[in-house]
């Protein structure tokens, strides 16, 4: 068995990502058909009372390499806290990697902070695509997005899976902020773990064929691989 | 303020999906988008590095020039979306949106890091394999992600390290950010190639030659 696992949040059926996820040298729990939510109290349950080493989280809207997953293992081995990266959505240039200055002025890591700030283009202190290029390999960043995010189960259970009170959810956003907040750990974002981030906000709510709302939450299930 | 989208995923649409009503009070009701292409010269020398082993030679990149060159211009109300082109290949866009005669927004489509999409419609097998190698180069060259819709690409591993989303050809999903359709495509009705996929029309058409003017024919073609 493995001692990593990645901790799976599934809404959808995407065969890409499941045959991207298989190739993971890593174990899986897929936690299916959850509301963002429901999953606090699993999720923590799970982290207490199993004993890997790492433990990474990813929704299933993320494709990564087995290679680029290879690159954020190892570089848990002397980070606290390691994350890949991509667009924040594919009909924006802004990419996940935040700069930590000055965080909690953002708007992103205010409570009432939606995803329409991205809409009135607010979200204008991430690195753009094609600033990507000059950054070193390894570099700070405020927010996660749970892009493949890993970490040992001491920080797991120091910030356990939070989320905003409905209808907001956002469970990612508030994990940076704890974690900037009490400036214990660094969040690294591993540049060369470019993840595929397969959400345009466009078509989002009208794409059913990827994203059902009326089907996607009806069937719960857990599955593992250990 | 009024909060424009800017959509690649099959052409290019502009809609004005939300206006500020306050915003707008006492100025024009309509906006303006002006659609440009880019082009970009490059200059290359074969360069020559002595060393120990013998000479090796590179090709370095000595100065590069970018233009933009005005296709259409187009009024369209606010709350209201505008396709300025029915283009369906790739054109390096670089659109200019104003309001109230001041510049609003721009845009310029970039695929680095992003996510393009292919429709591939084949003949054949061997020339799905053309059309891969195209694309696999496309990918070098733009350093984008690539997803594929097609039955074939979809069945198979064959691909994968050209493909990095697969789906079946008929999927309808637009979940990236630009789209293009590689195929042979005809005017309803008739016979006559559709020149919004088609710019160099298809007469005496390869399967590269099908490809490189989707691809190409805004930044090498012409």
């Amino acid at each position: 068995m493995h001692n990593t696992v990645l901790m799976i949040l599934s809404v959808r059926n995407s065969k890409s990502f499941e045959e991207s996820v298989n190739k993971l040298q890593c174990e899986k729990i897929w936690f299916k058909g959850y509301r963002e939510h429901e999953l606090a109290p699993i999720v923590n349950d799970f982290v207490q009372n199993s004993n890997f080493e790492n433990y990474f989280i990813a929704p299933d809207d993320l494709i990564i390499k087995p290679h680029q997953f290879e690159k954020l293992k190892s570089a848990l081995n002397y980070n606290d806290i390691v994350t890949g990266w991509g667009v924040i959505r594919q009909n924006c240039t802004h990419t996940t990697i935040t700069k930590p200055n000055n965080f909690l002025q953002k708007n992103i890591f205010k409570l009432q902070f939606t995803t329409h700030y991205f809409l009135n283009q607010q979200y204008n202190f991430s690195y753009k695509t094609h600033e990507i290029n000059s950054l070193p390999n390894e570099i700070e960043t405020a927010f996660t997005g749970w892009f493949y995010t890993g970490m040992k189960k001491h920080i797991w259970t120091q910030y356990p899976y939070e989320c905003l009170n409905p209808p907001f959810a956002s469970s990612d956003l508030m994990f940076s902020r704890r974690v900037l907040f009490d400036n214990k750990y660094k969040q690294i974002c591993v540049k060369s773990a470019n993840v595929i981030h397969i959400s345009n906000s466009n078509s989002l709510s009208t794409d059913k064929s990827f994203f059902d709302m009326s089907t996607c939450f009806s069937n719960k299930s857990i599955i593992k691989t250990f | 303020m009024h909060n424009f989208t800017i959509d690649y995923t099959n052409g290019l649409k502009i809609d004005n999906n939300w206006y500020d009503t306050s915003f707008a009070e006492g100025k024009e009701s309509h906006y303006m988008v002006k659609t440009h292409f880019c082009h970009k010269k490059i200059k290359r020398s074969l360069q020559t590095h002595p060393d120990q082993l013998g000479i090796t030679a590179t090709i370095e990149e000595l100065e590069s020039t970018s233009n933009k060159t005005l296709l259409t211009s187009n009024n369209c109300d606010l709350g209201c979306w505008v396709v300025p082109s029915f283009t369906k290949f790739f054109v390096p866009y670089h659109i200019d949106i104003y309001y109230n005669n001041e510049l609003y927004q721009s845009d310029t489509l970039d695929c680095k890091f992003k996510l393009v999409n292919f429709t591939l419609r084949p003949k054949d097998d061997r020339e799905l394999y053309t059309w891969m190698n195209v694309i696999e180069n496309f990918k070098k060259q733009t350093q984008c992600d690539i997803s594929i819709k097609n039955d074939t690409v979809d069945s198979t591993t064959e691909f994968d390290h050209i493909a990095d989303v697969k789906y079946k050809t008929d999927d309808v999903n637009k979940q990236y950010y630009l789209g293009l359709h590689i195929g042979r495509f005809y005017q309803p009705n008739t016979n006559m190639p559709d020149i919004n996929y088609h710019p160099d029309q298809l007469h005496n058409k390869n399967s590269l030659d099908i490809i490189n003017d989707i691809l190409y024919y805004y930044t090498t073609i012409i």
